[in-house]
C-alpha cells in the first residue's frame, strides 16, 4: 500500500478530492491537512499514472472504469496507467453514500464527475507547468497521451518532466472537462485493466499475503440458525499435529493452528455443545408453511391507488398465484477469508471486502486502536454480490488474532460459507389481478411476507423494508388499481443483500404475473408491456428493441418458445427475452437476447456487456438450481454437490444491445439479474402452460 | 513443479492444493470447494489436469505439477483469455486457464462438444462461460498458427 508519506515525498504530483460543505474540489497532496481529501490520483516523473480506487473490484470492472475517467481527462496511455485499492478511510468515502462502501450499482454514477474533475485539474496543472518551463503561452499547448506538445514548434515532452514544477502550482477550481465529441476512451472497450494479473494468476485475493509467524484458523459454527456454542471438549482436537488452540468466538469455535489442514482435521475432532434454537427441527415444509402463515397476517401498506380487491371482484377474468421463493446462497467462488495482524499498537487486514467503513468500525470495536492505525488493504474479491459487505467473518479473523497474539489467516470451507447465512431472504408472496373487457390489466394486488434486508443489515429498524417491495411498489406498469403490501417474517436465519437485491425476487413475480395477465386477456405478452409502458419511453424502447433483436414477432423457432421480461432496477432499463426449450423435461435456455437502457454516457461498452451476461447466467442460474435447503433448522445443501450453480453446458448465447438516451446514468453491476429467470419461466410458461411459481425449478434433493 | 523441483516437509495426506499455496507461496491456485467439485484449485500433474484440494502430496512425489505461473503468458491459451477478455472476479480463472491449457496441448483442434465436456467441471459464478468457450476455440486457432 502507499502510505501518505510517499505520495508526499519528491517525484509525484497528488491530486485528491476533498468533500465538504461547499461540495467537492480538487486538492494537492501537500494541502492536506487543511481539508478532508479522498480519492488520490499521482502521476509520477517517470510518466506513470496511479489511480487509488475507493470501490472494491469484485469483476465488475470498477477498477478499469474508474481509472479510464481519469485517464480520460488526463489523456495520458493506457498502458502506463496503474490502479491500487485505496486505504480504508474517512478519507476515501463516496460523498454520495457518506460511507466507502461499494453496493447498490453505484460507483460508476457516483465517481464519474469527481474522477473526471481529478483528471481534468491534474492535466490542466501539467500543461500550466510545462508552460512555465518552456516559457511559451499555455493555450498554445495541448495535452496529448501523456505528452505535452507545443503546437506551434511541435515539440512534445511526457507530463512526468512538468511534475516537479506543476506541484507547486494552485489547483484550478473549475477545471474544464472534455465534451463527448472529444473523448478517447469513455465509451471504449479498453481492455480490463486487472486482466494481465488475473491470466497470470498474479491477482491477490484474501488468503493471498503472507504474514510472518501467521498461523490459521477455522470456525466451526451452529448446524442450526439462531444457536450458537454453550461448551466444547477439544481434547482430542489438540492432539492433531499442529493444532494450537481452540477457543470460543462468535457464536461458534475456533481451531487454530500451523496449516490448514491441521486445523481442518483438528476441527472435525471437535464435540461442541449447541444451544437451543427456535430454529430447532425446522425443514423445508416447516419454512414454507412458516411463510405461507405469515402472508395471513395483517402486513403494512407500501401502495395503494384505487380499490383492487373490489375491481378484482368484480371483474369476469381473474387470476390469484402464491408465489414461494428460497433463501439464495450468494456462493462467491472465494468463500469468506481474511488475513490479519492485530498488534499493541497497529492492526493491519488484508480482506475481500465490499464495505471498508465497516471494517474499519469492527476494527476499531475490537481492538480499541484509533482509526488511525487500523490498516485495511483491500484485496481483489473473488466475487462479492452483496455477500462481502458483511463484515462478520473480519470481527472473527480479529477475535482470533487478538485472542491468540499472531497475525491469522481465517478462512471458510465452502460448507462454513453456507452455514453462516446471510442468504437472499426466502419469500412467500400472493398476487391477485383482473383484466377488463379489453383483455388490459385493470387491478393488482400483491402481498409479499419476507424478512427485513435492511434491518438485518443495521440500516433501519421497523417499518416497510424497501427490498421488500422494490421493483413491484415503484413498478413503471400503469395499471389503475394497485395494492402492494408488506409483512415482516422474523426468523434466526441471517438475510443479506444478493446481487439485485428484492429485485430478486420481485422481478419474477411481477414479470410472470404480467404474462399471466396477457394470457388472461389475450394479449401478447410485448404488446402487453409496451399498452402499459407507453409513459415511460424509456422502458417502451428496450422492450420495443428487444422484441425486434430477438425476432419476437416471428416466433419462436420450431420447438422452442420465446420468454420476455423487462424491469427497471439501479436506474437502469433491462428486457431480456429466452429462447428456451424443454428436451426430456430438462430445460434448455439456447439465446437470451438482451437490451440495456443505461443512460447517456456509457463508459466501458464491453464491462457493461459482461455484466449483462453474468447477470442472466446468475439469474438462470438461480432459476433452475438454486435455493437453500433446511432440514432440522440449518442449511443441508453445504457445497456445490448440492447447491448447485450453472455450468458451461447450460450457458446460453447471450447477445447485449446497449441503447442510449436521456437522463440520469444507471448502474450496470445489478440490473441484468432480475429479468433472466422470469424471462425464461414466461417462455416455460408457453411450452408446458404450467407457471412455476415455486422455485428452483429443480427440485434439490440434500 | 513449474520446472523447479523442491523438497518440502508435510503430512503425507496434506492436499497439494494447500502446499503449492501456503508452503510455496504460489497463489495463483485457489480454493473454492475442498471436495473436488468446482475445479477453481485445478493443477496438472504430468499432464493431466487434476483438483489439488483433494490430491494428497504423497500422490505427486517425482511428478511433473504445473500451475497458472507455470504457463507462459504468451501461450495460445492466455493470448485468447486476453484477447476475448474473459475474467470478471478472476478467481476461478487459474482453474480454468490451466484446464483449457490441458485441452489445447493435448487436442489443438477440440470441437465444441469436447471443449464443453472438458471445461464443464470448472465452476463460473461471474458466469464468464460464454467467454470461455469463445476463449478455448480462439485458443485453438492460435495454437494451430503457431
Amino acid at each position: 500500500m502507499i502510505t501518505r508519506r510517499e505520495f508526499l515525498k519528491a517525484g509525484l504530483l497528488s491530486l485528491v478530492v476533498a468533500t465538504g460543505p461547499g461540495g467537492i474540489s480538487i486538492l494537492k497532496a501537500q494541502e492536506l491537512r487543511r481539508h478532508s481529501p479522498n480519492l488520490w490520483i499521482n502521476l509520477s516523473e517517470d510518466n506513470y499514472l496511479t489511480v487509488l480506487v475507493n470501490k472494491s473490484e469484485m469483476g465488475q470492472g470498477v477498477y478499469t472504469g474508474i481509472a479510464q475517467l481519469v485517464a480520460e481527462e488526463l489523456d495520458f496511455p493506457w498502458e502506463r496507467v496503474r490502479v491500487r485499492s485505496a486505504p480504508a478511510g474517512w478519507e476515501y468515502i463516496d460523498p454520495y453514500m457518506g460511507i466507502q462502501l461499494t453496493g447498490g450499482s453505484t460507483s460508476i454514477r457516483h465517481m464519474f464527475e469527481i474522477m473526471r474533475s481529478a483528471g481534468a485539474a491534474m492535466r490542466e496543472m501539467i500543461l500550466e507547468g510545462a508552460s512555465k518551463v518552456w516559457n511559451v503561452p499555455k493555450k498554445r499547448l495541448k495535452a496529448e497521451l501523456g505528452y505535452v506538445v507545443d503546437t506551434k514548434t511541435g515539440r512534445r515532452e511526457p507530463y512526468g518532466r512538468f511534475v516537479e514544477v506543476a506541484k507547486k502550482l494552485p489547483v484550478p477550481e473549475n477545471p474544464k472537462l472534455k465534451s463527448e465529441e472529444e473523448f478517447r476512451y469513455i465509451g471504449k472497450s479498453l481492455p480490463r485493466i486487472d486482466l494481465d494479473d488475473k491470466v497470470n494468476g498474479r491477482a491477490k485475493f484474501g488468503l493471498d499475503h503472507f504474514f510472518e509467524d501467521q498461523i490459521y484458523a477455522v470456525v466451526e459454527r451452529p448446524p442450526v440458525f439462531g444457536s450458537k456454542a454453550l461448551s466444547f471438549d477439544a481434547t482430542e482436537a489438540l492432539k492433531v499435529k499442529g493444532v494450537t488452540r481452540v477457543f470460543k468466538v462468535g457464536k461458534g469455535i475456533a481451531v487454530c493452528g500451523e496449516s490448514p489442514h491441521a486445523v481442518l482435521k483438528g476441527r472435525e475432532k471437535l464435540k461442541v455443545r449447541w444451544s437451543e434454537s427456535p430454529m430447532k427441527g425446522m425443514d423445508q415444509e416447516g419454512l414454507k408453511r412458516h411463510f405461507l402463515k405469515k402472508l395471513k397476517e395483517k402486513g403494512l401498506v407500501a401502495r395503494r391507488e384505487g380499490d383492487p380487491l373490489k375491481v378484482i371482484e368484480s371483474s369476469k377474468k381473474k387470476i390469484s398465484l402464491t408465489y414461494v421463493l428460497p433463501y439464495l446462497y450468494h456462493a462467491c467462488m472465494e468463500p469468506m477469508s481474511c488475513t490479519v495482524r492485530v498488534g499493541k499498537s497497529e492492526c493491519v487486514i488484508y480482506v475481500p471486502t465490499q464495505n471498508q467503513t465497516g471494517v474499519l468500525s469492527v476494527a476499531r470495536r475490537v481492538t480499541g486502536l484509533p482509526p488511525s492505525k487500523i490498516k485495511v488493504v483491500t484485496t481483489y474479491l473473488g466475487g462479492g454480490f452483496g455477500r462481502k459487505s458483511n463484515t462478520e467473518f473480519v470481527e472473527e479473523a480479529l477475535r482470533i488474532a487478538k485472542e491468540t497474539k499472531r497475525p491469522v489467516k481465517l478462512f471458510y470451507t465452502r460448507e462454513d460459507d453456507v452455514k453462516a447465512g446471510w442468504f437472499r431472504p426466502m419469500c412467500a408472496v400472493k398476487v391477485t389481478g383482473s383484466v377488463d373487457e379489453e383483455g388490459m390489466p385493470n387491478a393488482f394486488y400483491f402481498k409479499i411476507a419476507v424478512p427485513a434486508v435492511f434491518e438485518w443489515a443495521g440500516r433501519r429498524s421497523g417499518g416497510i423494508d424497501p427490498a421488500s417491495v422494490s421493483g413491484v411498489a415503484n413498478t413503471f406498469y400503469e395499471i389503475p388499481n394497485v395494492h402492494v403490501e408488506f409483512v415482516k417474517v422474523k426468523l434466526p436465519v441471517p438475510v443479506w443483500f444478493w446481487r439485485s437485491v428484492g429485485h430478486t425476487h420481485n422481478a419474477y413475480i411481477m414479470e410472470t404475473f404480467i404474462d399471466q395477465l396477457a394470457h388472461l386477456g389475450g394479449k401478447d405478452p410485448v404488446d402487453l408491456r409496451l399498452r402499459l409502458l407507453e409513459l415511460n419511453p424509456r422502458a417502451y424502447r428496450v422492450v420495443e428493441e428487444v422484441a425486434e433483436r430477438s425476432g419476437w414477432h416471428k416466433g419462436p423457432v420450431e420447438g422452442q418458445a420465446l420468454g420476455i421480461a423487462y424491469h427497471f432496477s439501479f436506474g437502469t432499463h433491462v428486457a431480456q427475452v429466452a429462447e428456451v426449450s424443454l428436451e426430456n423435461g430438462k430445460v434448455k435456455v439456447h439465446r437470451v437476447v438482451c437490451v440495456v437502457d443505461l443512460g447517456p454516457l456509457v463508459v466501458n461498452p464491453d464491462l457493461v456487456v459482461q455484466q449483462m451476461e453474468s447477470g442472466i447466467i446468475m439469474g438462470i442460474s438461480s432459476f433452475l438450481y438454486e435455493g437453500v435447503v433446511f432440514k432440522e433448522g440449518g442449511p443441508k445443501n453445504l457445497n456445490f454437490d448440492t447447491y448447485q450453480i450453472l455450468r458451461l453446458s447450460e450457458a446460453p448465447k447471450i447477445e447485449v444491445h446497449i441503447v442510449r438516451s436521456e437522463g440520469p446514468m444507471g448502474g450496470i453491476g445489478e440490473p441484468g439479474v432480475p429479468p433472466a429467470a422470469p424471462a425464461v419461466a414466461n417462455a416455460v410458461f408457453r411450452i408446458t402452460g404450467k407457471l412455476p411459481t415455486e422455485l428452483p425449478y429443480y427440485k434439490i434433493s440434500a | 513443479m513449474n520446472g523447479r523441483a523442491y523438497r518440502v516437509e508435510e503430512d503425507p495426506d496434506t492436499p497439494l492444493l494447500w502446499v503449492i499455496r501456503e508452503t510455496l507461496r504460489l497463489t495463483g491456485t485457489k480454493f473454492g470447494c475442498l471436495k473436488g467439485i468446482c475445479g477453481t484449485c485445478t493443477v496438472l500433474v504430468d499432464g493431466e489436469p487434476l483438483r489439488s484440494c483433494i490430491t494428497p502430496i504423497s500422490s505427486v512425489l517425482g511428478k511433473e505439477v504445473t500451475t497458472v505461473e507455470g504457463i507462459p503468458e504468451d501461450h495460445p491459451v492466455k493470448s485468447a483469455w486476453k484477447e476475448v477478455g474473459v475474467p470478471q472476479c478472476g478467481y476461478c480463472q487459474s482453474g480454468q486457464i490451466v484446464t483449457a491449457y490441458a485441452l489445447i496441448e493435448k487436442n489443438p483442434n477440440p470441437s465444441e462438444e469436447e471443449i464443453v465436456s472438458h471445461m464443464n467441471g470448472n465452476l463460473c459464478r461471474c458466469g464468464t462461460y460464454p467467454r470461455i468457450l469463445r476463449a478455448v476455440k480462439r485458443a485453438s486457432e492460435l495454437r494451430r498458427k503457431r
